[in-house]
């Protein structure tokens, strides 16, 4: 079935071309959308510019996309995302340095990439849990913009608790 | 590295190449290149921190030249400056920056990119204890961390403490709460304080409420308001009286839990009173009731709601005489929606049977 399927052009924002599997291709709810609403599928020599994803991370993507290409679409909400279970490979592939972390962010919410957002968002706030927010500011490089007033302030500050 | 954009392409002496890097190590080097041309090729580290400023000096720029920069120690804001004094041609220079752009392999991003919408994704992940520290982070996260808390459909706590701050930004930023527990410490000392948020509740929260949760007897009068959202109603409190409530007022409740332990409710005319102002409405699902010694009226109760309770946590006594038994039997049989059972304060098994025999589908006790 997977070799039946015709591949499609993905460029990259600086310009490499790679030849992908329609399948895996769709993983990626922007491409999918693009190919419906173009009427591109059949067309074998079709290029599609994604202007927002370098080759770096273009090539990871696609790595995650071959990875998963036979899991079932998620369901349209994603209410459940509490228990969704982050696999050991994903949690593998999301062990990178913090700039293509973000870097995969951005490119999964701009492919929309349902499940690849969800494990790199989470792995970001796993990077948070536990810390202070001075750590934060360190570990992610934020500066401190609040005045002395306004930090004085914040101690008095609202609270709020968990439902059940 | 990847340079980001080039932001300036100087006349012709000098461009000026500024990225915002995350960067581990430094090595730069120069392809293509004549060993004479090494020698002109240089590398200041004015190490202000930050930013840290780069400046490559390469002399004559050649064609084919190719800078790569993989990466660099520090963690802070780069500028670059490749600066081909004698001044090459422009046409050279584009293709140098050509050659910049196109030799990277690395895109350093910070969490600073990340959209709004993107970090309250994040932020969504967290705890409300982790919550609380991102939003001491800086001004935008603190604004960001509310709006994932709102999402989350956290629970606020009001208390005497943060009252001021509520209003404010009820007030400035159009906060809508629909989570709320009342803190006991509201009413602890002043008047003006418990009048003052009386009033904030009339005006401001009463109308957005879905979930409401009363730690004290005193915060009751907040039920004489009108709350069309209202679906959820925890009172959690030690009582020893009970005050008339309208239920009318809540049309969308759904929920209702009311202390089960029997001990606090000792005012048994007025707890049945409230009982049958409760039996004049329908549609609750999930129920928590000490029928205690109102048996009539707690029936009643539960008889309005047959029809929608799925849940129902029943608190009751053992003695259930001849009479009665036949009416808890009745009563019992019109719960035909419960999925979820759980009797408390009921020992004696002969009692339990009367209730669970006359029920049809149970999936947990």
């Amino acid at each position: 079935m997977c070799d039946e399927m015709p591949n499609i052009k993905l460029e990259s924002s600086d310009g490499e071309i790679f030849d992908v599997d329609v399948k895996i291709a769709k993983c990626s709810g922007t491409i999918r959308t693009m190919l419906e609403d173009c009427g591109m599928e059949d067309n074998v020599n079709a290029i599609v510019p994604l202007l927002n994803v370098n080759s770096a991370i273009l090539r990871k993507i696609l790595v995650w996309a071959d990875h998963h290409k036979d899991d079932p679409l998620p369901a349209e909400d994603d209410e459940n995302k509490r228990t969704y279970h982050i696999s050991l490979w994903d949690a593998d592939f999301v062990k990178v340095d913090q700039s293509t972390l973000f870097d995969l962010i951005l490119a999964a919410n701009y492919l929309d990439i349902k499940s690849l957002l969800h494990v790199t968002c989470k792995t970001v706030a796993n990077m948070m849990e536990g810390k202070t927010p001075e750590m934060i500011r360190k570990f992610f490089n934020i500066p401190n913009d609040f005045t002395p007033a306004e930090k004085e302030q914040l101690g008095a500050e609202n609270e709020w608790s968990e439902e059940e | 590295m990847h340079i980001k954009s080039l932001v300036r392409l100087g006349r012709v002496s000098e461009m000026s190449i500024k990225a915002v890097v995350t960067v581990y190590f430094l090595h730069i080097a120069i392809g293509k290149m004549q060993d004479k041309n090494l020698e002109n090729f240089s590398v200041y580290w004015r190490a202000y921190n930050p930013p840290i400023n780069l400046i490559i000096n390469t002399g004559p720029v050649l064609e084919n030249q190719k800078v790569t920069i993989q990466s660099v120690v520090v963690e802070s804001e780069i500028n670059l400056f490749y600066n081909s004094s004698t001044g090459p041609v422009l046409e050279n220079q584009k293709k140098v920056m050509y050659a910049v752009s196109s030799v990277r392999d690395h895109e350093y991003s910070t969490i600073s990119e990340l959209c709004d919408e993107l970090l309250i994704k994040i932020f969504g992940y967290l705890k409300c204890k982790d919550l609380r520290q991102i939003s001491l982070v800086n001004r935008k996260w603190h604004q960001l961390a509310y709006a994932a808390g709102l999402n989350k459909k956290l629970m606020w706590r009001i208390g005497r403490r943060n009252l001021t701050h509520i209003l404010y930004l009820i007030e400035h930023q159009g906060l809508k709460l629909e989570n709320v527990l009342i803190g006991n410490d509201l009413h602890d000392r002043s008047k003006v304080n418990k009048m003052f948020f009386k009033d904030i509740f009339k005006h401001y929260l009463s109308c957005n409420i879905v979930s409401l949760h009363l730690l004290n007897l005193k915060s009751i009068s907040l039920l004489n308001n009108h709350m069309p959202q209202i679906q959820e109603l925890t009172l959690d409190w030690p009582c020893r009286d009970w005050p008339e409530i309208d239920f009318k007022k809540f049309p969308n409740l759904k929920i209702l839990n009311l202390p089960l332990i029997e001990d606090n409710i000792t005012n048994w005319v007025k707890y049945k009173k409230f009982l049958s102002n409760l039996a004049d409405t329908s549609g609750i699902e999930k129920l928590m009731i000490n029928i205690g010694e109102c048996n009539e009226e707690g029936l009643k109760v539960l008889e309005a709601h047959a029809s929608s309770l799925r849940t129902l946590w029943f608190f009751g006594f053992d003695d259930i005489d001849l009479t009665s038994e036949h009416r808890y039997a009745e009563v019992f049989k019109k719960l035909t929606q419960i999925e979820v059972l759980k009797i408390l304060g009921m020992e004696e098994p002969n009692a339990k049977k009367i209730l669970i025999l006359n029920i049809e589908k149970i999936t947990k006790l």
